[in-house]
């Protein structure tokens, strides 16, 4: 049985996420951020379908819950493919288009090795335990590759404010499924705490895209000496 | 070449930092599915 607190949530992150495609369209950044408007204009549909899909046939349900853990799969891909075209951005200048590409394939498909050999012993469900270990495995892997980002921006001393918000909220994303991970494990008690801290942090992505794209203008820069004062 | 290598040989770092961090995350757990893309409360695992 859902609580009120479900609810809200869930339509905060439908409203949400409706909000970082209206403010792309509107500031004309649609074209520019194309896959990070697609991944989010994905969710948004993942979201409105798993509310109908629940409305007509309930939580506990089948359709639900492979309905959730499949659309989540190919979401956290939608998401890896936007952070990589984050690189993109950043490493633009060094000509490096084609060798992020390959690192991104190569990666891509390790993750899906190695989900493959963890389930392998499984006997029922395979295709499902695949689905969701990748979908875990390639929640880290966006972890290390935003940290990787955030070093190369911080060397390559990037000034579009843009670009960095967005690195910093997809670092701060990644970091908060981590550390619910690390906790929930520390404290395993605390169910109201760990059943809505998830929920919580998928709204908190598409608030600082929205913010992001709403509020700062493409040709923003930051002074390199904001990001970091490194003694030389 | 060496750069293709290179790209390679970064991804399968990138790979084994993100594995190991999981690992060391993830120890003793026996409920680890944690889901944060789109709305709509997390159902349980169908195993």
């Amino acid at each position: 049985m859902l609580g009120p607190a479900d609810y809200v949530l869930w339509f905060l992150t439908a409203l949400l996420e409706g909000a970082v495609v209206l403010c792309a369209l509107k500031r004309h950044t649609f074209r520019r951020y194309l896959a990070l408007n697609m991944y989010m204009l994905g969710s948004l549909v993942v979201t409105i379908l798993r509310f109908w899909i629940f409305s007509h046939y309930g939580f506990s349900s089948a359709q639900y819950l492979y309905f959730y853990y499949y659309s989540d799969a190919l979401l956290t891909v939608g998401l890896y493919f936007a952070l990589i075209t984050l690189y993109s951005f950043v490493l633009g200048e060094l000509q490096t288009g084609r060798h992020v590409r390959l690192a991104a394939i190569v990666l891509l498909a390790g993750t899906a090795f190695f989900s493959y050999q963890v389930i392998q012993q499984s006997s029922d469900r395979m295709l499902t335990r695949f689905v969701v270990e990748m979908s875990q495995n390639l929640y880290f892997v966006g972890l290390v590759l935003t940290y990787l980002l955030w070093g190369a921006i911080l060397k390559l001393r990037e000034t579009r404010a843009q670009i960095i918000q967005l690195v910093l909220s997809l670092g701060l994303y990644f970091s908060a499924l981590a550390a619910t991970y690390a906790l929930r494990n520390l404290y395993p008690g605390l169910h109201l705490v760990w059943g809505h801290l998830p929920e919580l942090i998928a709204l908190s992505l598409p608030l600082a895209w929205a913010y992001t794209l709403w509020r700062i203008p493409v040709e923003a820069r930051l002074a390199p000496s904001r990001l970091a004062v490194v003694s030389r | 070449m060496s750069r293709k290598l290179n790209s390679v040989l970064l991804a399968v770092l990138v790979l084994t930092a993100a594995m190991g961090l999981k690992t060391i995350v993830t120890a003793h757990s026996n409920t680890p599915v944690v889901v944060a893309n789109a709305g709509g409360p997390l159902p349980p695992t169908p195993w």
